[in-house]
């Protein structure tokens, strides 16, 4: 019993993938561009790491949903329309599924626990000013908890990642006018928890 | 300008308790919104300010999560793992736990060794002609139609279940993988 080997340089079409714009590439996952695929995984990584993380507010979890993502998108390429944004394909790609994770995810309890503890762990009494930027990071996915799945979609994309709203509506596949509406009342939700957790914070 | 009595405030600084008293009235932004959050970015007064307006601007410009070219190259390599494994096994419907994702591709790689190091028939064993041919047509025509291109190195004297293409750094390892074996 043998088995064919098949080793061959694969450098150049690499290279031409690493110029390619995301256009290009999602053209090029059309044609069954497995190097394409790589180049995309490179290039998209860390923006769809960091959101997903901020959806689920667990960086382990938001490896596996950003790794099926881009199985997703490998396995969906024949439906890509070159007409969409890129960015806001894959974007969707990764919410719907980091949201589907969510639904399925049985015990919520270790990502809703106060980060006050953590904070007093820290330092008592510093002003929100000196507040730590990670620090931040962590009452926000203490908070967004306590949001609806589409406000905190909503908020994330557009208040954190900085989307336009036409961005962020294709995203959720909504209209403009309803991202408003989410975020209206994502922020109040916010404002509320932040006055009553962290008071010190919201003078 | 306001900036309830902070001595650092410009002429130029908006208005944050009006702007956020604008935007708890109405879901859509005050007029002049969008550029004072371009103003809030270069201004270290109006940052306070403006989180003491509306706390949920603590939130603007979190941290950027720290990816290194590692961690970016482990997940390419996931995705290709996987690629490869559900070539095998079919599209999946759900998530796949990474530390699980690997076992097929790791069954794969295991046969592969074994056969290198075991059945080998140098020259190719009668008959093997016609079971590569079997072999091919038994693949995805894309694969089929790629992998008869290349040139043949060592022959297959039967054939397989499945053929999965995993691609590494420069490389693509074909692998032949034999469910009868239960690996």
């Amino acid at each position: 019993m043998t088995v064919a080997r098949l080793v061959y340089s694969q450098r150049e079409e690499r290279e031409r993938w690493t110029a390619a714009s995301d256009l290009e590439l999602l053209e090029g996952l059309r044609a069954d561009s497995e190097r394409a695929l790589d180049e995309l995984v490179r290039r998209k990584t860390p923006a769809l790491l960091q959101v997903a993380s901020r959806i689920l507010g667990d960086l382990e979890e938001a490896r596996d949903v950003v790794q099926v993502a881009f199985l997703r998108a490998w396995e969906n390429r024949a439906r890509y329309d070159p007409r969409w944004s890129p960015n806001t394909w894959i974007y969707r790609i990764v919410t719907n599924l980091a949201i589907d994770h969510l639904r399925s995810r049985k015990s919520r309890e270790r990502h809703q626990e106060p980060y006050r503890k953590q904070l007093r762990q820290v330092e008592s009494a510093r002003g929100f000013a000196e507040l730590q930027q990670r620090e931040v990071d962590a009452i926000f996915s203490e908070l967004a908890g306590e949001l609806s799945e589409k406000q905190r979609l909503a908020f994330l994309l557009r208040e954190v990642e900085g989307l336009s709203s036409p961005e962020v509506a294709a995203v959720l596949d909504c209209r403009e006018s309803t991202v408003r509406n989410h975020l209206f009342n994502a922020r109040k939700v916010l404002q509320r928890e932040i006055r009553r957790r962290y008071p010190e914070y919201a003078t | 300008m306001n900036h309830q009595g902070n001595a650092n405030v410009t002429m130029t600084c908006p208005d944050w308790r009006r702007l956020a008293a604008a935007r708890d009235a109405s879901p859509d932004d005050p007029q002049g919104w969008e550029e004072a959050l371009v103003h809030l970015e270069s201004c270290a007064p109006c940052r306070r300010a403006a989180v003491e307006a509306d706390p949920t601007l603590i939130f603007r410009r979190l941290p950027a999560l720290a990816v290194g070219a590692d961690e970016v190259e482990a997940m390419r390599l996931r995705v290709s793992a996987l690629r490869g494994a559900r070539a095998v096994a079919g599209p999946a419907g759900r998530l796949l736990p990474r530390r699980l994702a690997w076992q097929p591709v790791a069954a794969a790689a295991a046969l592969v060794v074994a056969m290198l190091a075991g059945d080998h028939a140098p020259g190719g064993a009668p008959g093997a002609g016609s079971a590569r041919a079997a072999a091919f047509r038994a693949m995805p025509p894309e694969l089929g139609a790629e992998l008869a291109a290349q040139p043949l190195l060592e022959e297959l004297d039967q054939p397989y279940d499945h053929v999965v293409q995993w691609n590494a750094e420069d490389v693509s390892v074909v692998l032949v993988v034999d469910e009868r074996l239960d690996v």
